[in-house]
């Protein structure tokens, strides 16, 4: 019998996602004869490969009766190029559906929350369109405090008049430091928002996250004399060349082995209670790993470097004594 | 013979309720459309068939079922009106915006239905979405990589029901039946708002505590859904609101979240709410940089983290390390 609850599997997303593509193809490449599968695949955001198996996948389907004429007819086996002779009932692209305009409504939503981007009202109108397939809209990025907007448009206000900026920056590294900077761009990763400018202090292009800016004030129109501010975008810092840390975990915090920096380490002399297991953890700066030990609240115990055990422990202690007063 | 893949039966499937006017009997699927010869009995043809036909409506298909005056179910049908992509006026700039769009997932678990939504698009238009610049790329990011997201988004949308384990705060694994409400990032995490059912209270889901796939079920949502869920992330734990002093321009992620900022000469004082749990993280990540804590119940929290840190570390450091 089946269970009173009908199930779809997660592993059923693949066969639709591909299926969505299969559909969208045919009426796509109708439009463009002669194209080329390597510029096909690049546009479809799959590899060649993928596309040649979706093509002969195409090509065995059709109408009932299954005869020569009745099958999707696409030449793809000369000189990289693809011809469609008989799309069969495909000849146009089937209407956006809920998913595919949920994943477009959220990026667009996003967007339209970051301070210099200049086509709002394009990506405001491209929402409602969006919204309009979906019906509602489910997903938002948590909305901000009123201290992260005076900052936004502090930050935006200077991007369109071409205003330099001064602030405190903070960050694990370096501490506290005033910054003069020319601001370029802002980017965002997730909720957070960064401004990529020219650094008068670092004499050089720096990336800020903007919950570490404080004290913000917009100053003098910028000239640019000199400065050269191409940048080449290069994201975060590498982990992979990161210096790595052993830190044993509680097993009640086991999720953070999902998180896509850390490894779990092989089991050592250092696993004390049931269910505690070793991961290594790349850092970028001790500063950093810090916080993110204090944040598990003694769940998460740094082992190697040793000498790191001991800086934590003297940091917490001080922190104890004063908090205690 | 060999066994058809299911891709290929569901698009033969396609093919076979569009090319028609009329509707194409569940007979004459079986019969003809090639892929359902792999079903030995009735009862096997029967829930290979509703499943795909769930399949195929889920990803957008307007399957019609066609009756007649009596209401009883002669076939089904694709009609080439319901089928189209409706007419939207697009501009060169939204073009490039939705280009830029599209990118906003990059590699993350809902790009693949943001590339197919612009191929549609330059299907219909015949002109191509333009890629964006590069200094106009990765502007935007969204990297959430949990499988779970568009099940869950589509169970908010049709306001479904799921099941999945969740692995809480403490480790404890359990089953939980959700109306999912909303999915929000917030400080770089995705969570899940919704109802839980058993508990018959709204909570909140990290999406990478979520163990194993979640099942999308038949059943509908049945408790009332706040207006706007997605403003505000309620805590499983009681909310509380507590002050915390901390050095000038220290402290980022209780600077996030503070409803109140007054400056004096000892530091900022933040006035901050959430559940204890988070205002103890927020407050020990800036450890080094707190003055004081104004709050009785988040002093003793936080002690009581520092302590236990203390304690383990210090028997790291007496034993001098791994290797000691």
């Amino acid at each position: 019998m089946l269970p009173w609850w009908s199930v779809v599997e997660s592993m059923a997303e693949q066969v639709s996602d591909r299926i969505s593509r299969l559909l969208a193809l045919v009426p796509w490449l109708t439009k463009r004869p002669g194209i080329t599968l390597t510029e096909t695949a690049e546009h479809f955001g799959i590899s060649v490969e993928t596309l040649t198996k979706d093509l002969w996948q195409i090509v065995l389907c059709g109408l009932p009766g299954y005869g020569p004429d009745q099958l999707v007819d696409i030449d793809f086996w000369d000189d990289d190029r693809i011809w469609v002779h008989d799309p069969q009932t495909l000849t146009v692209p089937m209407r956006i559906s809920s998913d595919e305009a949920i994943a477009l409504s959220i990026a667009l939503r996003r967007m339209s929350q970051i301070p210099g981007v200049s086509e709002k009202e394009s990506i405001n109108r491209l929402i409602v369109a969006m919204d309009d397939v979906t019906g509602a809209a489910v997903s938002v990025v948590a909305p901000a405090n009123a201290e992260q907007n005076a900052r936004s448009e502090l930050i935006e206000l200077a991007l369109a008049n071409n205003l330099s900026l001064s602030f405190t920056y903070s960050s694990g590294k370096d501490g506290h430091s005033k910054r003069n900077v020319a601001p370029i761009r802002v980017f965002s990763i997730d909720d957070f928002l960064y401004l990529t400018a020219w650094c008068e202090q670092a004499e050089a292009v720096r990336t800020f996250r903007f919950d570490r800016i404080t004290d913000l004030t917009s100053g003098e129109p910028l000239t640019h004399a000199g400065v050269d501010l191409t940048v080449e975008v290069t994201g975060l810092a590498d982990l992979a060349l990161a210096p790595t840390a052993l830190i044993r975990i509680d097993p009640a915090i086991a999720w953070v082995t999902e998180e896509a920096w850390v490894t779990q380490a092989p089991d050592g002399p250092w696993l004390r209670k049931e269910g505690q297991i070793l991961i290594s953890v790349p850092y970028l700066s001790k500063e950093w790993l810090t916080r993110w030990v204090l944040s598990m609240g003694g769940a998460a115990t740094v082992l190697e470097p040793s000498d790191f055990a001991e800086e934590i422990r003297e940091m917490v202690m001080k922190s104890m004594v004063r908090l205690s007063k | 013979m060999p066994r058809r893949d299911k891709t290929e039966r569901l698009l033969n499937l396609v093919f076979a309720m569009m090319s028609t006017r009329r509707a194409v009997s569940r007979a004459d699927i079986r019969d003809t459309v090639a892929g359902y010869e792999d079903a030995l009995t009735d009862e096997s043809f029967e829930r290979m068939f509703e499943r795909d036909k769930d399949e195929l409506r889920s990803m957008g298909v307007p399957i019609e079922t066609v009756t007649d005056a009596m209401g009883d179910i002669l076939g089904y049908r694709i009609l080439p009106s319901e089928y189209e992509f409706a007419e939207l006026e697009l501009s060169p700039e939204d073009l490039i915006v939705l280009g830029l769009a599209a990118q906003v997932w990059d590699e993350a678990v809902l790009s693949a239905p943001a590339q197919t939504a612009l191929r549609k698009i330059e299907a219909k238009y015949g002109e191509s979405v333009v890629s964006p610049a590069a200094e106009l790329s990765g502007l935007v990011k969204l990297q959430a990589h949990d499988i779970s997201l568009p099940i869950l988004l589509r169970a908010a949308r049709e306001k479904r029901v799921v099941k999945f384990n969740y692995q809480n705060r403490s480790g404890l694994q359990s089953a939980r039946s959700i109306e999912p409400w909303a999915v929000v990032c917030r400080d770089g995490h995705w969570y899940c708002i919704g109802f839980d059912l058993d508990r018959q209270e709204q909570r909140t889901f990290k999406l990478p505590r979520i163990q194993g796939s979640v099942k999308l079920t038949a059943e509908t949502h049945n408790a009332s859904r706040p207006e706007n869920p997605s403003m505000q992330i309620p805590e499983p734990d009681e909310l509380v609101s507590a002050q915390v002093t901390v050095a000038p321009n220290c402290g980022a992620m209780l600077r996030r979240n503070a409803t109140l900022i007054e400056h004096y000469n000892e530091g900022d004082r933040l006035t901050v709410h959430g559940s204890l749990t988070d205002l103890t993280q927020w407050t020990l990540i800036a450890l080094s940089d707190v003055i004081r804590i104004d709050s009785p119940a988040l002093a003793e929290s936080v002690l009581s983290a520092s302590k236990r840190i203390l304690e383990e570390h210090a028997a790291v450091v007496e034993c001098g390390g791994i290797h000691g």
